[in-house]
């Protein structure tokens, strides 16, 4: 929690206040960590929204006991990965999934990002998506809201499925851009 | 053909389309350059953004109800024959993995009756020269699942045979890409990462680890356990044969015994390993090797590893058990004013509004268990953060305590070992009135 917070909680809400104030800070800080990691897990969209959920349901039963701020990432990442786990098997998930070791390695480059407010990358998507070509997001639309495969989507826009597939990956890669340009980041490539 | 960039391998897992060589390469990248890790990790931040800022879209044009909702309807509320298209997709894959198993079946009933048969004459083979081997181990593969329909080696492998088995608790056991539920009685091997709260396991040796965290199990010239983040881990260690050694690493280093008791605690900035009985090496990976022998502690951080020292120790338990904190164990939160417990305070039930309590004993980091003696009974306390009448370890929900009114009293005393064998000195007593 920040300091300049602090007094005004605690006169305005008391101890329990400053408690909520912090359970929320601390979801809206990690929820990007808690649902890449998850999703690094899982590889579906709607499996790391579930996981993020059950994160978030024991970040607030914990209240106070919170580990401090240098123990909260490695026991968010720890949580997020036995929910992540938890919730892949119980939905049977099989194939294309990252082995131990490397979610293990993985873990904690989720915490290296630049703490965002979530509220301004989703703005920042939001517009970029806004921006694209008809068919385009037509495609982003399907893949990311309705789960279509490429197949489907092929179908749906009239292309092959190299097609889509293609149009996916240099989509992906102009989201990010415009995304971090609007933040007024350097763009992160390999 | 030219090799796939890896890019091209990310874009290719995250569509899903995907093979399993292209998977193994592109996580061999991720094991190894920390420039592909950091664009992996931006790469799925932004799928659950991107996702995120659809499904919203997506909800806003639809009209009221929430995006769980809404994911719950996905399906139904595609147009009729995309819906058909897809109903068709699935019922094929379903149909598929059916025909697959039907066919797949008498094959594996086979060879796991030509498994147990070999197994048997193995078994046989092995009793005939005065070895005793656990009977109907499973094989395990290369990684780590158990696999059925191999033609069994007509001697024990070692490295194949299981390293332990669950004796009490439950939990989760990763084993390659399949998930595996731990009960009393499962087997374990090489290779499984374990995910349990006060999972006990004995290993073939006879050994007894109690663990709360996540644990992988190895082997090689004796067991190894590797703690994965914040862990915490009891160990009895049976005399090991000439050669070998029981490992436990943690982040901030490796602790090798012959045979004996001690319990390794793993904090994101420290691992600390307190020995009961018999004599472990402590490894830093900073830098530094020591030797703990019974009664004695050892802290390993980023600076190396140093002795605790136990020997200053308060002539009363006071500066050990730290104090008492009061809580509602419905809601899980501190009664305002008994943030700091202390004894002849009256707690009234009716004027707090609360029914069940919950009281947590803060004790500085030397206190490994706790003892507490409360309404004619004793509970040992074994896992941070210390409470009286304990909470649930993983989710943090507190158990509640209704003690009738009148007066009574908690008496703590602190261990500095996991198992509550050597007490710390003196006990803390704590006084109250219930109304």
């Amino acid at each position: 929690m920040s300091e300049d917070l602090t007094p005004l909680t605690n006169v305005i809400c008391g101890e329990s206040g400053r408690i909520r104030l912090r359970l929320v800070k601390v979801l809206a800080e990690n929820q990007l960590m808690i649902q890449g990691y998850a999703f690094a897990i899982v590889r579906d969209h709607h499996l790391a929204e579930d996981v993020y959920q059950e994160v978030a349901a024991i970040v607030a039963t914990r209240g106070e006991r919170l580990p401090d701020d240098a123990g909260l990432g490695p026991w968010l990442r720890e949580i997020t990965r036995r929910k992540s786990l938890e919730l892949r098997r119980r939905s049977r998930r099989v194939g294309l999934l990252l082995s131990d070791e490397v979610i293990d390695q993985m873990a904690p480059v989720f915490d290296e990002a630049p703490v965002d407010e979530v509220g301004d990358l989703r703005g920042a998507m939001a517009s970029c998506v806004e921006k694209l070509p008809d068919e385009a997001r037509a495609v982003i639309t399907g893949r990311y809201g309705e789960d279509l495969s490429c197949e489907q989507l092929a179908e749906q826009v009239g292309r092959s499925v190299q097609g889509v597939y293609s149009m996916l990956k240099r989509l992906r890669v102009s989201l990010a851009r415009c995304v971090q340009q609007r933040l007024g980041r350097p763009v992160e490539s390999l | 053909m030219t090799a796939p960039s890896f890019e091209e391998l990310v874009a290719a897992w995250q569509t899903g389309t995907i093979d399993e060589a292209d998977l193994r390469a592109m996580e061999q990248r991720l094991l190894t350059d920390p420039a592909a890790q950091r664009y992996f990790a931006t790469q799925c931040r932004q799928e659950m953004m991107l996702h995120q800022v659809i499904d919203m879209n997506r909800h806003c044009a639809v009209g009221s109800g929430t995006s769980a909702l809404l994911r719950a309807e996905g399906t139904a509320a595609l147009p009729a024959d995309q819906h058909r298209t897809i109903t068709r997709s699935h019922r094929r894959r379903r149909a598929a993995r059916r025909r697959g198993t039907q066919a797949t079946r008498p094959v594996v009933l086979f060879a796991v009756a030509a498994a147990l048969l070999l197994g048997i004459l193995g078994w046989l083979s092995v009793a005939a020269t005065q070895r005793q081997v656990p009977a109907a181990v499973p094989v395990a593969t290369q990684h780590g699942a158990t696999q059925h329909n191999v033609r069994p080696q007509p001697r024990v492998v070692p490295a194949q045979a299981a390293l332990a088995q669950v004796v009490v608790g439950v939990g989760l056991a990763q084993r390659g890409d399949a998930s595996v539920e731990l009960a009393a009685g499962t087997a374990l091997f090489a290779g499984d990462v374990l995910s349990g709260d006060g999972l006990v396991i004995r290993s073939t040796d006879g050994s007894r680890f109690v663990f709360d965290g996540v644990v992988e199990l190895a082997a090689a010239d004796g067991l190894r356990l590797r703690l994965h983040g914040l862990a915490n881990l009891d160990a009895e260690v049976s005399k090991q044969a000439l050669g070998k050694r029981v490992r436990v690493r943690s982040e901030h280093g490796v602790c090798t015994v012959v045979g004996t008791a001690f319990n390794v605690r793993s904090w994101a900035d420290e691992t600390r390993l307190a020995v009961s009985e018999g004599v472990v090496e402590a490894a830093a990976h900073a830098g530094g090797m020591l030797s703990v022998a019974a009664e004695q502690a050892v802290v390993m951080d980023a600076n190396g590893a140093r002795y605790l020292d136990l020997a200053i120790q308060p002539s009363s338990g006071d500066t050990l058990i730290a104090g008492f904190t009061l809580y509602d164990a419905k809601s899980g939160a501190v009664v305002p004013g008994f943030e700091k417990l202390q004894s002849g305070m009256v707690i009234d039930r009716a004027s707090l509004g609360i029914r069940s309590f919950n009281i947590r004993v803060h004790a500085q980091r030397e206190v490994a268990a706790i003892l507490a003696h409360y309404d004619g009974r004793d509970r040992l306390e074994q896992y941070l953060p210390f409470s009286v009448p304990g909470d649930d370890r993983f989710t943090g929900e507190l158990m509640s305590w209704r003690p009738d009114p009148g007066r009574f009293q908690i008496v703590v005393e602190p261990f500095r070992d996991f198992a509550g064998h050597h007490s710390m000195g003196p006990a803390v007593t704590l006084a109250l009135e219930i109304r």
